[in-house]
């Protein structure tokens, strides 16, 4: 019986270190609209278009080339992923309700990989205009700091700096397990973030570092 | 009636543009330009050029540009190298290719095992050697040519490669039988357009360039 309480007890000490609540206050639940998040595409101003060098690494094998991130009307974020050479590997367009795939290599063209990227891809570029109604926190030492929790897609955490207008990070949980976390680092002089996105259950992560176009 | 005026200005423009293009014509000598071909680069043992790079999507306004560099030698060695606004280097040395970002390790990929890889490796090969026998094989060509210049249109006969490839437009110079502009039509009509200028014949190129270790 000592036994099972302490296994509990520890068990919830562990789950309470890796929450992603932790040194946060409840404020309240409401419906979230997209700029609350900050969205990195939005920091480009009127352009709404963003250039990235983007390495995917799968297990053992890696594709760089650069991803083009633009969005076309107020619902539509076109990706699309070239190599240096010019060569398209693919072009989707997402909007809340659809994924389009506009140009696909087959290998990618698998259901388990769409259905990935297409989630990556949605997270990263918070691709909904309003969220359902969730629960929001802010940070007991720093009160810029807010925590959006989502319920899209699986269970979302989008952690802003409202002081500094930016996404500093996502930790998305899905179930039963899996998810992945999504880093955003902003360099001084530079608009737009290098983001980095792990996957929890398999080994896939996106690395992405913004450049300037002509 | 000022849409009309606006669209009749358009109009004049784009006429006036079409009409700086010099009308392509199909070829009237096939065979002799296939002799001349495999002559001129029979001759030449290695090029040395400046490429720019335009990829024309359309999903934007203006193409996307890119510089670098280009080295060939034969049989099999290309070196192409990126310059701006990326550093990006990719190295054909016979069955194997190297990419290689400027923060990342390189990457070696074997052809004999990657098909896609294989055909456009293959491709540039043929294409900068002048070796139009090897392209008959996996394309349908057809021939054409203006006062300057000689053009290729090459439409994949592999279901595969069509699959990623409309077609590939290859201009030659008149002067030098030499390449000076590739286009590769995407099935979307999304194309990345390449013009090679200054370009070097039969200068010295290390074999070191296209080491892949």
């Amino acid at each position: 019986m000592k036994n099972l309480r302490l296994i509990s007890l520890l068990i919830g000490a562990l789950f309470s270190a890796c929450s992603s609540t932790g040194g946060l206050k409840s404020v309240g639940k409401r419906a979230v609209q997209r700029s609350e998040l900050y969205p990195v595409i939005e920091r480009q101003g009127t352009k709404k278009e963003a250039w990235f060098n983007i390495s995917i690494q799968f297990f053992k094998s890696e594709q760089s080339g650069q991803l083009l991130v633009k969005q076309t009307n107020d619902t539509t974020t076109r990706i699309v992923f070239m190599t240096a050479v010019g060569f398209k590997i693919f072009d989707f367009a997402i909007t809340p309700h659809d994924f389009t795939i506009h140009t696909c290599i087959d290998p990618l063209r698998k259901k388990n990989i769409l259905r990935i990227m297409e989630k990556d891809f949605r997270l990263m570029f918070c691709t909904n205009l309003v969220y359902a109604p969730s629960k929001i926190y802010s940070s007991k030492s720093d009160t810029a700091i807010v925590v959006y929790k989502l319920r899209i897609p699986g269970k979302s955490y989008y952690r802003v700096n409202d002081q500094k207008k930016i996404l500093t990070n996502i930790d998305n949980h899905a179930f039963p397990v899996g998810g992945a976390k999504v880093n955003f680092e902003y360099t001084e002089g530079s608009l737009l973030p290098k983001i980095h996105l792990k996957q929890k259950g398999i080994k896939l992560r996106f690395e992405l570092e913004p450049f300037p176009i002509k | 009636m000022n849409k009309y005026i606006a669209y009749l200005i358009l109009l004049f423009c784009s006429l006036q543009q079409a009409g700086a293009q010099p009308k392509m014509k199909p070829m009237a000598d096939i065979p002799g330009f296939k002799a001349n071909l495999l002559a001129s680069t029979q001759k030449a043992k290695s090029m040395e050029c400046d490429f720019v790079q335009k990829k024309f999507l359309e999903v934007l306004t203006e193409p996307v540009i890119s510089n670098g560099h280009f080295c060939f030698k034969r049989e099999n060695l290309i070196r192409w190298e990126y310059l701006t606004p990326n550093q990006y280097l990719i190295i054909i040395n016979n069955d194997k290719v190297l990419t290689k970002n400027k923060n990342e390790k390189a990457n070696v990929i074997d052809t004999r095992s990657n098909k896609l890889f294989k055909e456009l490796t293959d491709m540039m090969v043929s294409c900068f050697s002048g070796n139009i026998k090897a392209i008959e094989k996996r394309y349908s060509i057809q021939y054409f040519e203006t006062e300057k210049q000689y053009m290729t249109k090459l439409v994949p006969l592999d279901k595969n490669a069509g699959a990623y490839l409309k077609n590939i437009d290859m201009y030659f110079d008149k002067s030098d039988m030499t390449i000076s502009k590739l286009l590769m039509v995407e099935p979307s009509n999304d194309y990345t357009e390449y013009n090679f200028t200054n370009k070097k014949l039969n200068l010295p190129i290390a074999d070191e360039k296209f080491k892949i270790n």
